[in-house]
């Protein structure tokens, strides 16, 4: 079984994987012969050695503090997006009011918003969650949305001729149909969270991943700037593949090579 | 299935042949279903026909099937008698009672073209589905219901099987199956074999005549397929292109039952196959 | 099997042979001008400033005004950064000649082995105060023991507020930074801290008062913070060595820049604020104050305009060893240099 997987991940990823190990050597290899100053691009070496020397601040203290960040503001944004999402699907009036605000919600810069922000949060955990979310919900909703509004007919007919009342359609045939598209705006929205909480950590703050990267620049200390980004990328890919993980686990069953060409 | 076409009043009938039987109940004509200038056109403003004033019935116990060319309306009259689709003109009757869709929903089992198998839920999960909808008994009760329609059916065993591990003969069966542990006395059946190969076809020819005998619903059944039509039913109904302008044509199937698959080699199959395309070819031109 | 293998090595090349070329016409661009004096068109110099155009930098507005500049021989193209870190890096980089910086961020800057020099004082004391709320219960550095305190991400400004507290006789340990980014103005006004660290009393300070905020300034070298010199000239070593003869002729145009705008500050501010970055708009009532203030901080008295007293870059050096915000002892005399 491990053999088997060992054996897969090879196939699929020895190609990035070699190409990555090129870029890193690269990059190596670029600063040591000076084309590029190590202090606006430090090698890859000494960016390891900060991951190492400084790893009581990195890892102990600003790493756990941004992933709380992180997995409360995503937490409250699936709950809240998923009930909006359904909430909209179930009747048009609530889709016709929200659905305009809440694009216009993502299109403000949160620049704008930050002193807003301040002045309702002050520089607790709360403000980065709200910006998380406000960076995090909108996949969510979009995801669920969509998904309950695909196709589906055949079945929502079959199941109207049993008897089904509004709510029974949404619970066996519509929620279920909309797994995968609520899915893949999980993704998106596990991503968005690990930015959102960066910039919140931006807006003030006192640790955190983001916080430190930018008390780092300001000290000139691109290796450890580098450091904490680095954290930062990896935690997004991280979360991102538990999810997609989750998300073949609870799809796995229904057979999801027939999955995408559903019976109108 | 036997229909009593008589009424019987007193303790006996007798027979030519010396035979005497004793009556104990009396039996009615009970017509399950019967549509009464049924007519339904699309579109607003300018509106297109798409059969009007259609009239035909069912009685209890019947199975009859409906042929036409595509397109011609035979689906859309399917969802109207099952309650989805409100007529544009007409009466819908069920059990000789005037009904609305909204009293047809749930009461009459419809079996769409696709399988339309969940494919997030196994076989028995499936199965369920009516009676988590519309829950007349217990779980216990409906779960041994479903076994042993699954045994009779042929399909003991997959109890546990996703719907995309099964071949499309299964499928079909287990859709089937959902729809008679609906419980409804009517079932509509939407070309429930069209999208299977001939053999497999053959063999769920076989099959449903097998289970006839031991089913008393009524059945009206939409299909392409002429022999399909003459072995399995006992009437046909011949839905034209035009069916905005045509009425329906009716077609008794003379054929005795118990049917037997291998019917369709028999002379007079021939002779009814034969009488049928002509009839088909004198009301549609092409 | 064989097939796909090659593909692959032919696209890995690709992509290296991509990278390289990348990165060899980034590093192609050092600014490299001749040399000579005779040289009739004249020689372009970039300077990056510190922030948006303010009161501060009218004496370079000034001097390309009035045809110091060309006086001199020099072209100046007078930029902005992204950000108030960059003009450091990119004089290191050789991307700018010259930039704006202080003096603090020089001595931690070659600390990390950056090639930068200060060549000129143009501010030659803090502007950065400790900024409190008028007629509140803060009065001295002690007084913000357990209260919160806004900062702009600089670790420099965490030092500073810890050193002054612990001065004042305050214990540093229970005051609460929060790195507020630049987002002072709000830190203080909605409330949300007590204090402010990294508002300038030209700027901040000003903005705060005049929207019915008054703020009251706690000057960090009245509390154990030496004096430095806020504002520095920066250019990089090389660009030192290359550029010397320019270099000079740019203190001179500034220097007479910087005596025009002490001699005529309303026409200094008019000609500054036809330079106002459109992003940026200035507020002229708050540039004139700005200026009033600013003036005597940039003056030399005896000494030439820019100079830099070796005994002021020792006290910084030695604070911020003690402070830990240099971690290993430098050369301080290779910091600086009086053209």
């Amino acid at each position: 079984m491990i053999r088997t997987l060992f054996k897969r991940w090879r196939r699929d990823y020895a190609l990035s994987s070699l190409i990555l190990l090129f870029l890193l050597v690269g990059w190596e290899m670029v600063v040591r012969m000076e084309w590029i100053p190590s202090f606006i691009l430090p090698p890859p070496t000494s960016i390891g050695k900060a991951l190492i020397d400084d790893r009581k601040l990195l890892w102990g203290q600003h790493l756990p503090a941004t992933l709380l960040e992180v997995l409360a503001g995503f937490s409250l944004s699936v709950v809240l997006g998923s009930l909006l999402g359904i909430g909209m699907h179930m009747s048009r009036r609530l889709e016709k009011a929200m659905y305009p605000f809440i694009i216009t919600s993502q299109t403000i810069p949160l620049i704008a918003l930050s002193p807003v922000f301040i002045f309702w949060f002050g520089y607790s955990l709360a403000g980065k969650v709200a910006v998380v979310f406000l960076t995090a919900f909108f996949p969510i909703v979009v995801g669920s949305f969509d998904g309950l509004r695909k196709g589906a007919d055949g079945y929502s007919e079959l199941l109207l001729t049993m008897g089904a009342s509004r709510w029974q359609l949404l619970k066996k045939i519509q929620i279920p149909m909309a797994l995968p598209s609520f899915f893949s705006g999980l993704k998106l929205s596990i991503v968005y969270s690990v930015i959102g909480a960066t910039i919140g950590e931006w807006l003030g703050g006192s640790k955190g991943l983001g916080y430190f990267s930018r008390r780092m620049a300001g000290n000139l200390q691109s290796d450890d700037m580098f450091a904490a980004v680095f954290l930062l990328s990896a935690m997004g890919l991280v979360l991102f593949i538990i999810l997609s993980l989750i998300e073949k686990i609870l799809l796995r069953k229904r057979g999801s090579s027939r999955y995408d060409s559903y019976p109108k | 299935m036997h229909l009593m076409q008589t009424r019987i009043s007193g303790p006996f009938i007798s027979f030519g042949n010396g035979w005497v039987l004793f009556v104990l109940k009396e039996v009615r004509i009970i017509k399950m279903i019967s549509l009464q200038a049924l007519s339904y056109s699309v579109g607003t403003g300018h509106q297109t026909s798409v059969f009007s004033d259609l009239s035909l019935s069912i009685s209890q116990g019947e199975f009859v099937c409906i042929v036409g060319p595509s397109g011609c309306g035979k689906s859309t009259l399917f969802k109207i008698i099952a309650g989805l689709l409100e007529p544009s003109k007409g009466e819908v009757m069920l059990k000789a009672q005037a009904s609305s869709t909204h009293t047809r929903l749930g009461n009459i089992a419809y079996m769409p073209q696709q399988d339309l198998l969940l494919p997030w839920r196994t076989v028995i999960d499936n199965c369920l589905l009516p009676w988590e909808v519309n829950q007349v008994r217990s779980k216990a009760e409906a779960i041994t219901g479903i076994r042993e329609m699954l045994e009779q059916f042929g399909l003991a065993g997959i109890e546990q099987a996703y719907p995309h591990e099964l071949s499309g003969g299964m499928k079909q069966r287990v859709a089937f199956l959902r729809t008679v542990v609906t419980g409804a006395e009517l079932l509509l059946l939407d070309e429930p074999f069209g999208a299977l190969d001939t053999l497999t076809k053959r063999e769920m020819h076989k099959w449903l005549i097998e289970l006839w005998k031991g089913l008393n619903q009524t059945v009206l059944m939409i299909t392409h397929d002429l022999e399909e039509a003459l072995l399995l039913s006992d009437r046909i109904y011949l839905m034209s292109s035009h069916s905005a302008t045509t009425p329906l044509q009716e077609f008794k199937v003379d054929l005795p039952r118990p049917r037997h698959h291998t019917m369709n080699y028999q002379p007079r199959f021939l002779e009814l196959r034969e009488d049928l395309e002509q009839k088909i070819h004198d009301t549609h031109s092409f | 099997m064989i097939v796909t293998q090659n593909k692959s090595r032919i696209v890995i090349s690709l992509l290296l042979l991509c990278v390289f070329l990348t990165l060899g016409g980034c590093s192609g661009n050092s600014n490299s001008n001749s040399n000579t004096e005779t040289n009739p068109s004249p020689h372009k110099l970039t300077l990056m400033l510190d922030w948006y155009p303010n009161a501060v930098h009218s004496l370079f507005y000034v001097a390309q005004n009035k045809g110091y500049f060309a006086e001199q021989g020099l072209e100046v193209d007078i930029r902005m950064p992204a950000d108030g870190n960059d003009g450091l890096k990119l004089v290191a980089a050789d991307q700018v000649d010259l930039a704006l910086s202080y003096q603090p961020q020089v001595l931690m800057a070659r600390g990390e082995n950056i090639p930068v020099k200060s060549i000129a004082a143009i501010v030659r004391h803090p502007l950065n105060h400790l900024l409190v709320p008028s007629g509140e219960s803060v009065h001295s550095p002690k007084d913000l023991a357990g209260k919160r305190i806004g900062y702009s991400s600089i670790p420099l400004y965490e030092a500073m507020v810890q050193t002054m507290i612990q001065n004042d006789g305050g214990d540093p340990k229970t005051a609460n930074l929060i790195d507020v980014g630049f987002d002072l103005i709000p830190a203080l006004s909605t409330g949300k801290v007590d204090a402010i660290m990294g508002g300038f009393i030209n700027h901040e300070a000003l903005i705060l008062a005049k929207e019915g905020h008054p703020v009251t300034s706690i000057n960090p070298t009245d509390y154990g913070v030496p004096d430095y010199y806020e504002l520095v000239l920066v250019a990089s070593e090389q660009g030192m060595k290359q550029n010397d003869v320019y270099l000079k002729k740019f203190m001179t145009a500034i220097t007479k820049g910087q005596q025009y705008v002490q001699t005529h500050p309303e026409e200094a501010l008019s000609i500054l604020l036809k330079h106002e970055d459109a992003t940026s708009p200035l507020d002229q009532e708050i540039e004139k104050q700005s200026l009033q203030i600013l003036l005597p901080l940039m003056d030399a008295g005896d000494q030439a305009f820019g100079y830099q007293d070796p005994a002021s870059w020792n006290k910084v050096h030695q604070w911020l060893i003690d402070n830990g915000l240099l971690k290993t002892k430098l050369k301080v005399e290779e910091a600086f240099m009086n053209l």
